[in-house]
């Protein structure tokens, strides 16, 4: 695995002093930035194959082991509109916690962990073709470009059971 | 050297008695109660059993009182090892042809004096 | 005995403390349930005992004594000299939470609340003493208690009798040693006796008793009496002392030279000059001793046989190294999960290269059916029952009654029932429903939550309340565990005022989880006291906390596979349900491969596997495949559509025949027949939802997951299969 685990150790490295600061993990989908608030990521893992599901969305690649508990993973590319990602073993995929439930995320790489006053997040525009844009909850400039924060629940529902 | 059989339900008892009489070079059998007590008497033939009193199943008065039954614990030194001192116990444990009675907490050494001396 | 080993033995009494603890906890409940039996009363007195006498032995003064105490009232009870009224119940029931306060003192040095300490044992002196009328108390010594047999000041050894004779300062003690006529049956040996005592300076003995006429000796019978002679730097204290264990079974008299001088013992005068002691010990049990004490004792000695059955046991205690205290032989013995889950993936991984082993060599036997193959096969059989039996072993060793965790219970609702200023009781019910030992492990934290929320929230405010609402003063709370079917179900049911709607809707709404427009069924509003930090308490409660609720209870049910329920009458009560798979439960399958993939099928469901003759193929004009299987059609259905997986280019020609219980026999098309194992279910539904066909997961000896086949909902998926089929193709 690469250099996001020193990343991780430091997620300071890009702290501005403006207002109360979240910090999302970032990672990259064809080059496109997308941020997950970092309270919500449980790990990154190396992407193995996954055990295929029947009749599920396009996107669902399937189930993991993880430790012992079956995840499901979904294909960030392809839940976009994308293709379904060729993933080999330098994809990544990012576990999360969405709800009482722990998801993995296959993405192209994890980059970086950005600290953002929230002051500085903008609000999604609307009315724009810009695919799935109820999905992401905010969109912040950083010096490396934007960042497409997502909201993880519209992005991936998860039945809470039978509530 | 002797072969004792010790009889203790608590676990951390049982054990520190054996690795008591085990550091007095004695060869140890180890019961949790009475009923085990009577199989290992028969199985180990000790030269002597310190029992506890207060035990599931089958307590020591019980156990010695079997045991004295018992061809390898008729004339055994059967020793009980227990915290009660009230005195119609000890009448019961002589009733039962205890050989003698030790009152916890017990101290190693006297232990050992005590196999030497009955067994 | 060194402190380290005193250390080890401390960390071992404390463990079996707690298993005490258990113990004494679960009888008071079921006394306090008003099980007034002799075992109930008895298991609580031995718990107690136990935890005194080990207590004693380290030396933990506070918690000896309270045990003293405590006994002293469950012995009371266990004589039928005391009643267990509800009242006393109460007190033994806090007497019990306070052993637990003083065990964890006494191993980690934790404060004690001496005041409530002291309150209670004086509640249990008042027991002992008002509850035992006139009777006398067993006296209460054992605080104080001193070993009853001193130890030698110096090692037996030093002070032979020979030397006895140099050393200056010694004088004469004579021993008038009179034994009942009991004594060689209590297993007392004369001569043991006079060889220890010749350690501590014996110098002569003199038969004094006479042997009785002939036709009334009984050869059992001790008729004589002795006189020890010492001359011996050892105090009259020290042979007391000495001879203290025989204090019961003979009559002991001490008299010294210097006070002989002033007493002038006339049977002293009669004495006759020793001689050496072996003889006369020889001569002083001559016609008297029993014979078989000595003939007994040598076939013992002598016996290789019985010596080398004792010495193997004792020698593999003593091998364990630092862990041999807890290596003896005993009833349970503790181990961690993860070394059960390493056994039951070990034993897993060799059921699978037992089965590779096993179909190599029926390759091989095709080819060449020599001797030799016949009998490797039978060694590969009789391996896999083998590994069959290790895991069954293996599996068994995980269930437990929820009795480990539910016994913690009735503490936590106390502990509330005080802070909360409520009477309530816990029924418990159901405690020996085995479930997964890692579904124990976590179940404790959320049924903690979930009883403080019936505590708090379930329970009316106070009695008074209660008694307005035509309830009793306590309320009472229902803990309950049952199987059902492949789940276990465990409920918490309160008797109180119910889930407060309006204050749930007003709080939901405030809250940002509802908008008022909303209209919710009264079951919707009580769900959503499941919503992560939702709390009702109209301030922050110090037990059940802002947003430490029902969520984090729901979360953890969800992420052990389980679901959680809540039922509520208003005024009546509120029922929560857990609903636990028994996720880590093995079950029996049979493992195929379709496609990409292996799969399992339950074996409880596979009739038969056959292969596919092209003419048994049959096609129905609404397209549905039909197989002849001895006259009978079955619907044949192909996995490899259902599933979406990709057709390999071999001929499709296994199928396997199972029973859909509600449709009949179906048969199903399959790439491969892999074989059967035993697995361990894992659930889909925890991390992600219910996926139709497919009841469930396991993990493959090779870490990879494949999905588990609920066979009639494939049945139903048939008929939908054709149209996603072309959807994908």
């Amino acid at each position: 695995m690469t250099d996001f685990t020193d990343v991780l150790e430091n997620p300071d490295s890009n702290t501005k002093k403006s207002g109360p600061l979240k910090q999302y993990v970032t990672f990259l989908v064809d080059d496109r930035s997308y941020g997950v608030d970092i309270n919500l990521v449980r790990e990154i893992k190396q992407w193995t194959p996954t055990t295929t599901l029947p009749n599920q969305p396009h996107y669902t690649r399937g189930v993991l082991n993880l430790r012992g508990t079956i995840v499901p993973v979904h294909d960030l590319r392809t839940r976009f509109g994308g293709a379904l990602t060729e993933a080999t073993e330098v994809h990544v995929v990012v576990i999360v916690w969405i709800g009482s439930k722990t998801v993995g995320i296959l993405v192209d790489a994890v980059s970086d962990i950005i600290s953002v006053p929230t002051d500085d997040i903008r609000p999604v525009p609307s009315g724009q073709s810009l695919g799935d844009m109820s999905s992401l909850s905010g969109l912040v400039n950083t010096e490396n470009g934007m960042v497409a924060l997502l909201d993880l629940n519209t992005l991936f529902p998860v039945e809470e059971d039978e509530l | 050297m002797s072969c004792v059989l010790a009889v203790d339900d608590t676990r951390a008892l049982r054990v520190m008695l054996g690795e008591c009489l085990k550091k007095g070079g004695h060869e140890v059998v180890l019961a949790v109660d009475g009923i085990e007590a009577l199989d290992k008497l028969k199985e180990h033939r000790p030269d002597i059993v310190i029992t506890d009193l207060n035990m599931p199943r089958m307590n020591g008065l019980d156990f010695i009182e079997a045991a004295r039954k018992e061809p390898e614990g008729r004339s055994l030194p059967m020793l009980l090892l227990t915290t009660e001192t009230a005195q119609s116990l000890k009448d019961r444990a002589k009733a039962v042809k205890a050989t003698g009675w030790l009152t916890k907490p017990f101290d190693p050494n006297q232990i050992l004096s005590l196999v030497e001396q009955l067994a | 005995m060194d402190d380290d080993d005193d250390f080890d033995f401390q960390a071992l009494f404390f463990e079996e403390c707690h298993e005490l603890l258990a113990t004494l906890q679960e009888h008071l409940n079921q006394l306090n349930d008003g099980t007034n039996d002799e075992e109930t009363v008895h298991a609580a007195f031995r718990a107690v005992h136990s935890v005194k006498g080990g207590a004693a032995a380290f030396g933990f003064d506070q918690l000896i004594g309270f045990a003293h105490i405590f006994e002293t009232v469950m012995d009371l009870i266990r004589s039928d000299q005391m009643e267990p009224t509800s009242e006393i119940n109460q007190i033994l029931l806090r007497s019990g939470d306070m052993m637990e306060v003083l065990i964890e003192s006494a191993q980690n040095d934790t404060p004690v609340d001496e005041e409530k300490l002291s309150n209670l044992q004086g509640e249990l002196e008042h027991l002992a003493s008002g509850g035992a009328g006139a009777e006398e108390v067993p006296e209460t010594s054992i605080v104080s208690a001193k070993s009853t047999v001193e130890v030698f000041d110096t090692p037996p050894e030093e002070t032979t009798a020979d030397d006895g004779d140099a050393k200056p300062r010694s004088r004469e003690i004579t021993v008038r040693f009179a034994p009942e006529k009991d004594f060689f049956a209590s297993g007392h040996d004369p001569l043991r006796l006079i060889g220890s005592a010749k350690a501590l300076g014996l110098n002569r003995i003199e038969v004094l008793g006479q042997v009785p006429p002939l036709k009334d000796f009984d050869h059992t019978a001790c008729a004589l009496t002795w006189e020890f002679i010492f001359d011996t730097e050892k105090s009259v204290e020290d042979l007391e002392e000495f001879f203290e264990i025989y204090s019961h079974i003979a009559d002991i008299e001490f008299s010294s030279d210097e006070q002989m001088d002033e007493d002038g013992s006339p049977e002293d005068a009669a004495a006759a000059p020793g001689a050496e002691i072996d003889e006369i010990a020889d001569s002083a049990l001559a016609g008297a001793s029993d014979s078989s004490t000595t003939e007994q004792k040598e076939p013992i000695a002598s016996d290789p046989k019985t010596a080398q059955k004792g010495s193997p046991r004792v020698g593999s205690e003593a091998a364990g190294g630092a862990a041999k205290a807890r290596s003896g032989p005993s009833k349970s013995l503790r181990v961690e999960l993860p070394r059960i889950d390493r056994l039951v993936n070990l034993v897993g991984e060799m059921l699978i290269t037992q089965a590779g082993i096993a179909q190599k060599l029926m390759e091989i036997q095709a080819t060449d059916s020599s001797e030799d193959g016949m009998e490797m096969g039978h060694n590969v059989e009789a391996m896999s029952r083998q590994l069959r039996e290790l895991q069954e072993s293996v599996m068994a060793i995980r269930a437990q009654p929820v009795k480990s965790v539910f016994s913690r219970m009735p503490r936590v609702v106390r502990d509330l029932a005080d802070k909360l200023g409520k009477e309530a009781r816990l029924e418990l019910s159901g405690e020996h429903t085995e479930v997964d030992a890692t579904v124990i492990e976590e179940l404790s934290e959320p049924l903690t939550h979930m009883l403080r929320n019936s505590m708090d929230h379930g329970l009316e405010a106070t009695s008074e309340d209660r008694v307005a609402a035509g309830k009793s003063r306590t309320g009472v709370i229902k803990l309950s565990a049952e199987h059902r079917g492949e789940r276990v179900i465990i409920t918490v049911e309160d008797d109180g005022r119910g889930v407060n709607r309006e204050r749930v809707l007003a709080k939901a709404i405030e809250a940002g989880l509802i908008s008022t427009e909303d209209s919710l069924s009264p079951e919707e509003i009580d769900m959503l006291i499941f919503h992560p930090g939702f709390s009702t308490a109209a301030e922050v409660s110090s037990v059940s906390g802002r947003g430490v609720g029902m969520d984090v209870v729901k979360k953890k049910i969800v992420s052990l596979g389980g679901r959680c329920t809540l039922e509520s009458t208003p005024g009546k009560g509120t029922r929560f349900e857990i609903t636990l798979p028994l996720t880590l439960a093995v079950m029996d399958g049979m493992t195929i491969v379709v496609g990409d993939q292996k799969f399992i099928l339950p074996l409880s469901s596979v009739v038969e596997a056959l292969h596919i003759d092209k003419e048994a193929r049959k096609c129905l004009p609404s397209g549905e495949n039909l197989l002849e299987r001895r006259g009978e059609f079955l619907r044949l259905i192909d996995l490899r559509a259902i599933l979406s997986q990709p057709r390999k280019g071999n001929e499709m020609d296994m199928a396997i025949v199972v029973d859909t219980e509600t449709s009949g026999l179906v048969a199903l098309i399959v790439d491969e027949l892999i074989g059967q194992r035993q697995i361990v279910l894992k659930s889909l539904e925890a991390n992600f939802k219910r996926v139709e066909g497919i009841s469930g997961a396991t993990i493959l000896g090779d870490g990879q997951v494949a999905l588990i086949l609920d066979v009639p909902s494939l049945l139903s998926m048939n008929g939908s299969s054709g149209s996603y089929s072309e959807m994908m193709h």
